[in-house]
């Protein structure tokens, strides 16, 4: 642990990467401890007010937006969205199509010819058209677009996964440990995993901040997290109309989002020049 | 050949999954209070009391020929709806792949030669400018420089190529940040093979070396990120185009998502991939062009 610390420590990408990380991570635990007022609190005597180092007052720091509504505090609640949306999404995506490229992977035939056909037929729509067809059925709502980004980005970690197993299910130690009669489950679990994990790690990393741009994106388009759940993409859009006489509404919350996925891909670019820097193209 | 007509077959087959889940679509079509004899006119016109493997045939044979019913809004045949609106969502993603090149390769190519320099340092800045900010952001945030501050474009619309510089201008950024990573990866690689020392030791140009041969060896993996990102640009044209009021099908879609106009859903999305499978195949037939060693039985 210690010796990570160091390695963080001196690499400036993953400095950059971590602080920024941990204080989004930190507004999002003490949100309510640390916003100055109520997100969702309207008061119309007080809208399109200008941030304090526009001119405003520095009760509403980063101003309020059209409904009067404290954008700092938005902000600041909003970031739990766009953590849990990419955290969740991430973990069952990867899950899923880990487990899949594994299954794919190792036992090959039918199996392997199934998955891979779903996963070619998926790469063939891309990720955004089928998030959207998928929330034409569903209602919008935050369990909803995890499950819509799940369903949309299992494929990359499939195919990932699926290489990698072919390549190491070859190494000599796997011949021997099925020689020595190791079950399929215990060559899959003590052998296999730990050889093939590091990619996956390095793609989960980096996915992070796509699925929290493609969450922002549905919020924006209105088929993601609804008023009055504070969500970046739904400000961005809400404030929109205003872009003329008020355009911190909807470029503040937009800076937030940028700020935030520039520092888990500052991250995500330092775990895989660390871990594989042959994957450098991932 | 046959991957592209197992794609296309696949595409309908997941449309029509996805369009059962959704229910008995008779009801959304009636008036609320519609009694239940009309529901059961409406199922039986619309094919949905035949068992489900007829339904499926029906819509595979209806499918292939483009037929996906009529738009429950617009009350005209939604693939017409959607392949009117082909034109302007192609002209706008025409402008971003050439957005995508102009900016990347000569960021890329200059990265590899100058590796560790400023220029390489502002070109890993702009790819990873690139990959974290959000189109809808960036579309918004150039509206307010260029149109609302200078008044150099237009806001909204789709008049002229005027029009379509912003929005391709967003649309790109995404792609061009990877197509720049690509493009000095790939370049640095070839930069250090022997042939490359060769045509050094040669006595040839640093400049010729670079644009004659590592760049036509570098073209693969560059030709294949381009191709690869037409497909997300497809996708990233549904928020570019609502940014910008732009009147192409992907804005079409979110509104018919919003209608729960399903129709033109089905008949967006098989559209677009169809698209990206015919694009798929001409960048096959261009790997055979762009390296002789490729042949295709």
């Amino acid at each position: 642990m210690n010796e990570l610390l160091r390695k963080i420590l001196k690499n400036k990408k993953a400095l950059i990467g971590s602080i920024i990380i941990m204080v989004v991570f930190l507004a999002a635990i003490f949100a309510p401890f640390i916003s100055p007022h109520d997100p969702s609190r309207q008061d119309i005597t007080n809208r399109l007010k200008p941030p304090y180092f526009l001119g405003g007052e520095s009760t509403h720091f980063l101003g309020t937006d059209s409904l009067g509504q404290d954008i700092l505090s938005r902000i600041i609640y909003g970031s739990r969205i766009s953590l849990i949306v990419g955290i969740a999404s991430v973990l069952g995506a990867g899950l899923i199509g880990f487990m899949l490229g594994v299954i794919a992977g190792y036992f090959g035939g039918r199996v392997d010819t199934l998955i891979m056909r779903i996963v070619d037929l998926q790469m063939a729509i891309p990720f955004l058209v089928l998030a959207i067809a998928v929330m034409a059925i569903l209602q919008p709502g935050l369990q909803n677009i995890i499950v819509v980004l799940i369903i949309s980005g299992w494929v990359r970690y499939a195919r990932i996964t699926r290489a990698q197993t072919l390549v190491v299910k070859k190494n000599e130690f796997i011949i021997a440990a099925v020689a020595l009669g190791s079950t399929r489950l215990r060559i899959i679990f003590s052998d296999l995993f730990p050889n093939i994990i590091i990619p996956v790690i390095v793609l989960s990393t980096l996915e992070v901040g796509q699925m929290i741009l493609t969450e922002a994106a549905l919020s924006f388009l209105g088929l993601g997290i609804q008023p009055p759940t504070p969500s970046w993409g739904g400000m961005v859009a809400d404030g929109r109309d205003y872009l003329r006489f008020a355009w911190w509404v909807p470029t503040l919350p937009g800076l937030a989002i940028l700020i935030t996925v520039f520092g888990i891909n500052f991250f995500g670019d330092w775990v895989r020049d660390s871990f594989d820097p042959r994957l450098k193209n991932l | 050949m046959v991957h592209a007509i197992f794609v296309i077959f696949g595409v309908l087959t997941v449309v029509f999954v996805l369009v059962r889940l959704v229910g008995d679509p008779a009801p959304m079509l009636l008036p609320i209070g519609a009694t239940q004899e009309e529901i059961a006119l409406v199922r039986k016109e619309l094919g949905v009391d035949q068992p489900i493997y007829t339904q499926y045939y029906r819509f595979i044979k209806k499918g292939i020929q483009g037929d996906f019913g009529l738009s429950i809004r617009y009350q005209q045949p939604a693939f017409t709806i959607v392949i009117e609106r082909l034109p302007a969502t192609l002209s706008l993603t025409g402008v971003a792949i050439v957005f995508m090149i102009i900016i990347a390769l000569p960021l890329g190519i200059l990265a590899a030669i100058r590796k560790n320099s400023i220029i390489d340092l502002l070109s890993s800045g702009v790819a990873l400018f690139g990959q974290s900010v959000p189109t809808f952001w960036l579309g918004i945030v150039l509206i307010l420089l260029f149109s609302v501050k200078w008044s150099v474009f237009p806001t909204s619309g789709y008049r002229g190529i005027s029009s379509l510089i912003l929005p391709g201008i967003t649309l790109g950024a995404f792609s061009a940040s990877l197509l720049t990573r690509m493009t000095r990866s790939s370049l640095l690689e070839i930069l250090n093979s022997n042939y490359v020392i060769t045509a050094r030791a040669k006595g040839l140009s640093e400049w010729v070396v670079i644009l004659k041969h590592a760049l036509r060896n570098a073209a693969i993996p560059i030709v294949t990120i381009i191709g690869l990102q037409i497909g997300p640009m497809l996708g990233g044209a549904i928020i570019t185009e609502q940014v910008f009021g732009f009147p192409g099908m992907a804005r079409l879609v979110v509104q018919a998502v919003l209608n729960r106009d399903f129709p033109v859903v089905q008949a967006f999305v098989v559209v677009v991939s169809a698209l990206i499978v015919a694009i798929n195949l001409v960048i096959d037939i261009l790997y055979c062009y762009l390296d002789p060693r490729i042949t295709y039985e």
